[in-house]
């Protein structure tokens, strides 16, 4: 079934937030170059060009997606690279905040739905990626929730570097022998060990979790303290 | 609060040209449809 979406509709997407951005950097004009409008008006008349009855004659869909997804990053990075702009070297943090709630993280699920939408439906796999095994994708995912553990383990609670690598190492090379020798005890080891590391996943997210709150709520105490002082 | 007439009329400006770009690349990318009336009609039968 072909896809409801034309490829170019990506563009479309491009070209609408190149104009907001175009518009936005006008109203922020103090804090950017004052021909940073103009440049993301010319960035969209350019996409306009791209968009084109022509083009469906001379490329096919697979091509036609390609570019102009390639556009619609093109116009995201811009966005990305303009709240890091605002964050990192203006040193606007509220600016920056704003700007990405507003603008950058509704732009990038906006693109994700999108882009899903149209993947779903696609007459051309996107990506063609290799067929993985049960044995990569348990060595795959056991190695993402190790991360996923060790690295919160080690910023909450600060251990010795080598104790979490060799945790996390000798966990992930237990599990790559074992799926690489597969003994007898087969699927049970698999359903005991994602349930070990999923429990664990929690545990590391609850006190991550728990330690933000309680530092959030110092803080908060701390800002009233100084207020009252002041006062 | 000082109005500042130079920034509403850049503002105005690039605004009016954002309107025509996105209407213009919009109607171009309604057009990318294609649009065709097919109909099927069943041929006629004598018995004879």
């Amino acid at each position: 079934m072909p896809s409801p979406l034309q490829p170019e509709f990506f563009v479309l997407v491009g070209i609408d937030l190149f104009l907001a951005m175009s518009l936005l950097t006008c109203l922020l004009d103090r804090h950017f170059a004052w021909q940073l409008p103009y440049v993301y008006q010319l960035a969209a008349g350019f996409g306009h060009l791209i968009v084109s009855r022509e083009f469906m004659a001379s490329f096919g869909e697979y091509m036609r997606f390609w570019y102009s997804l390639l556009y619609l990053a093109v116009a995201l990075t811009n966005i990305v690279a303009l709240n890091v702009y605002l964050g990192v070297i203006k040193r606007l943090m509220d600016y920056a905040r704003i700007f990405m709630a507003a603008v950058t993280v509704p732009s990038l699920t906006l693109t994700v739905f999108f882009l899903s939408n149209y993947a779903e439906v696609a007459v051309h796999p996107l990506v063609i990626l290799p067929q993985m095994g049960w044995e990569a994708a348990f060595v795959g995912i056991v190695a993402f929730d190790t991360l996923v553990v060790g690295l919160g383990t080690y910023v909450f609670f600060k251990p010795r570097w080598w104790y979490i690598a060799l945790g996390a190492g000798a966990t992930i090379t237990i599990a790559a022998a074992y799926a690489a020798y597969k003994p007898s005890w087969g699927e049970a080891a698999f359903i005991a060990s994602a349930t070990t590391l999923a429990i664990a996943c929690a545990i590391v997210l609850a006190l991550s979790t728990y330690v933000l709150v309680k530092i959030w709520i110092e803080t908060l105490k701390e800002r009233k303290n100084e207020k009252e002082v002041k006062t | 609060m000082k109005t500042n007439i130079r920034k509403i009329l850049k503002f105005t400006k690039l605004l009016i040209t954002s309107l025509l770009i996105a209407t213009v690349s919009a109607q171009i990318y309604d057009y990318m449809y294609l649009n065709a009336n097919v109909g099927v009609q069943g041929m006629a039968l004598d018995y004879w």
